[in-house]
């Protein structure tokens, strides 16, 4: 790596339970090769809804994407579109700065 | 305490495969790293990639643990020796910087610091103030 920048960004979106799908769609299109899905549960103050008296928790899922920096951005706008607070998946996502790597040989070798 | 004992801490995330994970964490253990919380996950790779990779496991393991950022390259040799991830499929590590820490005992904890205090005897089960 010659510049100071980083080379990699651990991309993390949340969206509601199955549109992961979505997501992973929207990155691929974009360049991701891949990600990790996690189910969660959200606490937000408008999502928990009273269900006949029973307090439905959200579920979502968060979806990890290790990108080079230089696709990232490429990356977010398509999760945004594809998958982004306007759709049914209402997903958000950041960005982190991710130091060390280890184990993506494959990613960049081919393009 | 007159050394400094503030050292950067970073998140160590592992992900691997299901039946991986439990091998991993007992190494990162072996390294020092007492505090690993693993999370099931799922691969998303495309099923063409799966098939160059010859990979079939998408149930993943996720595994976030704290380090103290002079140990980084030590785990990350071990990971890449004795886990293979230099072989394409294998998992992947990565670490993202931290930004703080809710209180001077859990950044000690955290960093491992109160286990080499232990062993130098400076402390006995409690972290002096000075930290």
């Amino acid at each position: 790596m010659e510049t100071s920048q980083r080379e990699f960004e651990l991309v993390i979106t949340i969206v509601n339970r199955g549109f992961s799908g979505e997501v992973m769609d929207a990155a691929k299109a974009a360049g991701a090769t891949g990600g990790t899905v996690l189910y969660a549960r959200g606490t937000g103050i408008h999502e928990a809804e009273q269900f006949f008296g029973i307090t439905i928790q959200p579920e979502k899922e968060v979806v990890l994407i290790l990108t080079k920096h230089e696709t990232r951005n490429a990356i977010m706008k398509a999760i945004c579109k594809g998958a982004g607070l306007t759709t049914e998946g209402h997903g958000l996502s950041f960005s982190l700065p991710v130091d060390d790597v280890m184990g993506i040989v494959h990613m960049g070798r081919g393009d | 305490m007159a050394e400094p004992v503030h050292k950067k801490i970073k998140m160590l995330i592992t992900i691997v495969d299901r039946e991986n994970g439990e091998d991993v964490v007992r190494a990162l253990r072996r390294e020092g790293l007492h505090y690993n919380m693993m999370l099931m996950g799922r691969g998303t790779a495309s099923s063409e990639l799966l098939d160059i990779l010859g990979l079939g496991e998408t149930e993943k393991y996720v595994i976030l643990s704290f380090i103290a950022e002079e140990k980084i390259p030590q785990v990350m040799q071990m990971l890449e020796s004795d886990h293979d991830l230099r072989e394409a499929g294998n998992g992947i590590a990565f670490t993202v910087p931290v930004g703080s820490v809710g209180g001077p005992r859990t950044l000690a904890f955290l960093s491992q610091l109160m286990e080499r205090l232990k062993e130098e005897g400076k402390v006995h089960g409690n972290i002096s103030k000075g930290i």
